[in-house]
């Protein structure tokens, strides 16, 4: 079995501390995380700025739809952990299954994102109709491209690195394809209060 | 890697930090784009602006089309070093060395439409900005190649099999995030003001700056790879002590 | 990494499910300070957000210099958005 580059997963070596998958690939999640920090600054700089126009905007916005978003994505990212738990314990068909599970959970996320998307634009928001439903259309938009990249790589991982043979290759992408699809998840708990409850 | 190879290659890493230098200081401190002139900006602005300093954009844009070249003899260098590394054939390396040579397209254009409206800043204004227009356009939505360019080269050295590898892994993310933070382009053209347009945060500071330190760092490594590989030969290539003598 | 158990796991979800319909509610009903309110759906996110680091993603066991890159962006995020609501 080749080696995989630098496999300090503490999967390995439990007890040691180490990112989980493949180190290098969290340099990617550090520049994700970096970026959205980013665009909530320069929605927070650009809001102080444009303060009246960015209330009555984000008054005609609808958070139901975003909410049941949120239940639904922590459930997929809570599937996603339970799946890596049964694919080093050992029950790598149920590990599957919650892979397709989350990246399922994943798609209809997407879905109702864009039946929301679709809301706003026949009521009139486009993403250039203003300057709060352009960050409302670009973060939530950025985010949504991430999600779908990652149920196309939820949906590859489950369908090849949870397979019944144990390969700790495989270990290293199912464990990075779930840090990653956290992230997703961790970037939503600040996406959402900001665009749809913060008054 | 040959002696004579290695020293190309180290030309090559050396080019890189020429494009940057050359690049930065024609391009954009004479060619006055740190940052560019925003896109809401009106037409006689502008043309004042081009005709007040038509000199130094001159130089600044003629310079900056030629350095563009420097962009492809750094692929070039880089993908021999991929080569040495890409198991299972080359077309990714193959894939990095035609999209930085394309990326010389988009940059050396850029430079030359500017230098249109430098040539000649007497004329209309609408035709200033309509230049001016065309060529951050054409830089920013060519950045398909480059996307291309930094992903394969990603890939490949990810999946550098040596103990340590050539380059470091993280760094082949880095390029790969980098690069598709590109994408953000697509929406800029919708933008004449505000973090979305082609001098906001977004398409410009971290679009143009993120390359910048990756491209460093990245002909830094071709440095010491050039070594490593160097000496790799040496050693495969060591002259072979004699056998011993056996007598009958 | 994963040292959190299934039991462990699922009283993560069942807070961050319950942490949103709180923020909701909250968002929709509460009718005092619109800053107060805003800190209150934020620091709710960042909380879900804790949550998801160290159960989901076990960040307990990340490398030290990792363990404060997060705790760091949790706690710019959080106190940039409540500064620049409550400041505007």
């Amino acid at each position: 079995m080749p080696r995989v580059g630098n496999q300090s997963s503490s999967a390995v070596n439990p007890g040691v501390f180490a990112l989980p998958g493949e180190p290098a690939f969290w340099t990617f999640i550090a520049a994700d995380s970096g970026l959205f920090a980013l665009l909530f600054l320069q929605y927070c700089l650009d809001r102080a700025s444009h303060l009246q126009g960015f209330i009555a905007e984000q008054s005609t916005l609808a958070a139901g739809i975003a909410v049941v978003n949120t239940v639904i994505l922590v459930t997929s990212s809570w599937a996603l952990a339970v799946a890596v738990q049964h694919a080093s314990g050992g029950d790598r068909r149920l590990a599957r299954q919650l892979v397709f599970t989350t990246s399922a959970l994943g798609a209809c996320f997407a879905a109702l994102k864009v039946v929301e998307y679709i809301l706003e634009i026949r009521a009139g928001h486009s993403f250039v109709a203003g300057t709060f439903f352009m960050y409302y259309f670009i973060i939530t938009g950025i985010h949504l491209v991430h999600l779908l990249i990652g149920v196309l790589a939820l949906t590859f991982i489950g369908a090849r690195c949870v397979r019944d043979s144990e390969s700790s290759r495989d270990t290293v992408i199912l464990e990075c394809g779930a840090s990653y699809w956290h992230l997703i998840d961790l970037l939503w708990m600040f996406i959402f209060p900001l665009t749809y409850l913060a008054r | 890697m040959t002696p004579y190879e290695a020293r190309l290659v180290r030309l090559s890493a050396w080019s890189c930090f020429l494009f940057i230098l050359l690049f930065g200081v024609f391009w954009g401190v004479l060619g006055r784009n740190i940052p560019p002139y925003p896109p809401d900006m009106p037409a006689a602005d502008l043309a004042a602006v081009y005709r007040a300093h038509a000199a130094t954009l001159r130089i600044g844009f003629s310079v900056g089309a030629v350095s563009c070249a420097f962009l492809a003899t750094w692929a070039i260098g880089l993908f021999r070093i991929m080569l040495k590394i890409e198991r299972d054939g080359q077309i990714l390396s193959y894939v990095q060395l035609v999209g930085g040579v394309l990326t010389v397209i988009f940059t050396t254009y850029t430079c030359t439409i500017l230098l249109a409206a430098a040539f000649r800043p007497e004329q209309d204004p609408a035709q200033i900005r309509m230049l001016f227009d065309l060529a951050w356009l054409t830089l920013d939505l060519g950045f398909g190649v480059t996307t291309m360019q930094y992903i394969a080269f990603g890939v490949v050295a990810i999946g550098d099999e040596r103990e340590k590898p050539l380059f470091p892994k993280w760094l082949a993310w880095l390029g790969i995030w980098v690069s598709l933070e590109f994408l953000v382009e697509i929406i800029m053209p919708y933008f004449r003001t505000g973090p979305f347009s082609w001098l906001g945060m977004f398409p410009y500071w971290l679009a143009f700056f993120g390359p910048f330190a990756w491209m460093t760092s990245v002909a830094v490594w071709m440095l010491k790879a050039a070594d490593r590989l160097e000496a790799e030969y040496a050693s495969e290539n060591a002259p072979r002590a004699p056998r011993p003598q056996t007598t009958i | 990494m994963l040292t959190s158990s299934l039991k462990t796991l699922r009283r993560a979800w069942i807070a961050l499910a319950v942490i949103t319909l709180l923020s909701f509610a909250v968002a929709e009903k509460f009718s005092g300070p619109a800053a107060l309110e805003t800190a209150v759906v934020v620091a709710a996110g960042a909380v879900k957000g804790r949550i998801i680091l160290v159960q989901f993603m076990g960040a307990r066991m990340f490398p030290a210099a990792w363990r404060i890159f997060f705790a760091t962006w949790l706690l710019v995020n959080t106190a940039v958005i409540i500064g620049f609501f409550t400041l505007s």
